[in-house]
């Protein structure tokens, strides 16, 4: 970030990091399928915390154009 | 007859701003989001060095010790002999920070602790877990699971020896976030319990006797904020050192 006035030191930040953002991916993806699934759920999906509450979310935007 | 708060309502999520983006999700500012953005910008702000300056102030060497204090957990034969460990930290430092200043915030009254919510913190663990292994898994391709096999094992136990340390390499990840968050919400839950008892004994009966016994659980309520302080910082190095250590055995496995 030199053009914020700092100086530029040669240490490698990002390379060491791409196993961990990897990482980040797959986890990210894993517990947001989780929340997708919990949300749909018959326990929570007229749960008045839930945004989603009382409508019908399709599983996919394909399925949804394909119910019209 | 006065309202009992629910200790555990200081950790619900409350959505301030709900924004409908196209594809019928719902983006949501809470006061986690709302926490986190402001953890982002007080570390953005408040964490540089002077560099302009040649002559340090108190300020940078504050940063500075922070920087040592974290460099310190690296262990020293690795730097000395490939550096390969010190090139994570820069990971290991932002961890370090991030934790500490989010829990500091947490115990200022009537903020939100962001290291409370389990899910976060499990996430945080979960990523540096599965990062380790494929980093494992990019240094040392199969090899990487010479890390279940201990050294000297006989034979006869491998198979049972096998599971046990994959079960365990499992639970360390899990446990690595879930003990930072149960120490955070333990702490808060104490001092909501004790604020509640030390109300009850103020205001439920005007009696001076009432109030003169008031003051024991409000100096024990200074006590376990003192102590609270001082568990955010533990509680930062902890989970620091054994991300080190996480990374550590996916780079050596054991000391090769």
């Amino acid at each position: 970030m030199s053009f914020l006035g700092y100086k530029k030191y040669p240490t490698p930040v990002l390379r060491p990091l791409l196993p961990f953002i990897g990482g980040a991916a797959i986890v990210g993806y894993l517990f947001f399928k989780a929340q997708d699934k919990m949300l749909k759920s018959d326990t929570y999906k007229n749960d008045p915390r839930n945004p989603h509450a009382g409508r019908h979310l399709p599983d996919s935007p394909a399925a949804e154009r394909g119910s019209n | 007859m006065f309202k009992i708060f629910s200790p555990l309502e200081q950790f619900e999520l409350n959505n301030y701003l709900q924004i409908k983006l196209f594809d019928n999700s719902i983006l949501t500012i809470s006061n986690f989001s709302f926490f986190l953005f402001l953890t982002i910008l007080i570390i953005f702000f408040l964490f540089k060095l002077n560099n302009k300056n040649i002559v340090p102030n108190n300020y940078s060497y504050l940063m500075e010790s922070i920087n040592a204090t974290v460099i310190n957990l690296l262990p020293n034969k690795l730097i000395k002999n490939n550096n390969i460990l010190g090139k994570y930290y820069p990971l290991l430092y932002t961890i370090f920070v991030f934790i500490l200043i989010t829990n500091l915030i947490g115990l200022i009254p009537y903020s939100f602790a962001i290291t409370a919510q389990l899910i976060f913190v499990l996430a945080l663990s979960l990523t540096i877990l599965t990062g380790s292994i494929i980093l494992g898994f990019n240094l040392h391709y199969f090899k990487f699971f010479n890390l279940f096999v201990p050294n000297n094992t006989p034979l006869f136990l491998l198979p049972l020896i096998v599971i046990i340390e994959f079960i365990s390499f499992f639970a360390r990840g899990l446990s690595l976030g879930i003990r930072l968050s149960a120490n955070i919400i333990a702490g808060h839950l104490t001092l909501a319990i004790i604020g509640q008892l030390i109300y009850t004994f103020f205001y439920s009966n005007f009696s001076l006797i009432s109030n003169i016994i008031g003051l024991l659980p409000f100096s024990l309520l200074i006590a376990i904020s003192l102590l609270e302080v001082a568990i955010s910082f533990i509680q930062t190095y902890v989970f620091t050192i054994l991300t080190t250590g996480f990374i550590s055995d996916s780079i050596n496995l054991h000391g090769e």
